[in-house]
């Protein structure tokens, strides 16, 4: 099981946002910039003396990440969900996930 | 001689991670912007070498300090075309062996940490061009040998290995003894004076119009600065 971290900020990672991910399990992501799907982007290992969530998820990362960062892209990633809000699609993993902002 | 281009635009691309460097943003380039996408806020610069090679070189803010992190476009997904690009980003910006933390194709774990390669510290090849950056920043492309010793650990994180005494100068660390050499080792061939990327001022250097040349070429620059002033 592989442990990941999300930092907050005011755009993807609103302070607003860590209770409702840790409610549902889920963690959601949306198409990258000039990327063709959706993804879940997130730090590797665990916050370190930063507000935001950390995570833990049985899906691994698509293998394109690196010692310091991964994604899990909505079709390219085996274990990816799909939701739609709005409108928006969504990448979404089941994650256990840890309000580090408290 | 290497002509990497530095774009102040964003790029068209989505981009994966392809390399990490030990090294500071500011080692690599001047023209860098604040950026913001679905993993974090960052900072970053976009280049081009010749008309097939695009990348990116960021930091996003939960990046460890002093680690710059090389992105290629996701079209760019063949394992030896992956790699032949990352020699050449490497071969043309003149980054040090030492200073390559990972590449594709190494292993790793998801734990967010990487060990600096071991035997990575400043040397006089890495000194000399960190010099030439350092003082083309400056008024009149002039610096002192104490403000670009005050400025190296702002570009490069000091080793434990930068850290040792000099053998031959009471006071300073070997570091500081390497940028000395820089300035003071006028005649050496390999230097920056006898290359002509720089003249020597009573207590430093100054950048010549070739040494501004150089710096554009190996994408410190942005492509109009070497023609300015």
């Amino acid at each position: 099981m592989g442990q990941f971290n999300r930092r907050e900020n005011d755009n993807t990672q609103p302070k607003s946002l860590a209770p409702i991910q840790v409610a549902s399990g889920e963690v959601w992501g949306r198409t990258p910039r000039n990327g063709f799907e959706p993804a879940v982007q997130a730090y590797a290992g665990k916050l370190r003396n930063r507000r935001g969530i950390d995570f833990t998820t049985l899906i691994d990362p698509h293998p394109g990440g690196s010692p310091f960062e991964v994604r899990w892209y909505l079709t390219a990633t085996p274990g990816v969900e799909y939701r739609c809000k709005d409108g928006e699609d969504f990448a979404c993993i089941k994650a256990v996930v840890t309000n580090m902002q408290p | 001689m290497a002509k990497i281009k530095v774009s102040k635009y964003e790029p068209d691309y989505d981009v994966t991670p392809q390399a990490i460097f030990w090294r500071a943003l500011k080692y690599f380039t001047m023209l860098i912007r604040e950026g913001e996408d679905g993993l974090d806020e960052f900072q970053g610069a976009s280049f081009t070498i010749g008309n097939d090679i695009r990348f990116d070189l960021r930091t996003y803010a939960g990046h460890p300090e002093f680690t710059v992190t090389l992105y290629l476009p996701n079209d760019v997904d063949d394992k030896d075309e992956i790699s032949r690009v990352i020699k050449i980003v490497i071969r043309d910006m003149v980054i040090p062996r030492n200073a390559v933390a990972w590449r594709r194709g190494e292993p790793f774990t998801y734990d967010g940490q990487l060990k600096r390669p071991r035997g990575d510290r400043l040397r006089e090849a890495e000194a000399r061009i960190l010099a030439l950056k350092i003082a083309a920043q400056r008024p009149n492309r002039t610096a002192s040998t104490q403000f670009i010793k005050r400025e190296v650990p702002k570009y490069t994180e000091l080793s434990e290995l930068d850290l040792r005494p000099s053998t031959t100068r009471p006071k300073e660390a070997l570091w500081q003894q390497i940028v000395g050499n820089v300035i003071s080792h006028q005649d050496s061939p390999a230097g920056p004076f006898k290359k002509g990327y720089a003249t020597r001022t009573s207590n430093g250097l100054s950048v010549t119009e070739k040494g501004m040349s150089y710096l554009n070429s190996i994408g410190f620059l942005d492509s109009s600065t070497a023609l300015a002033e």
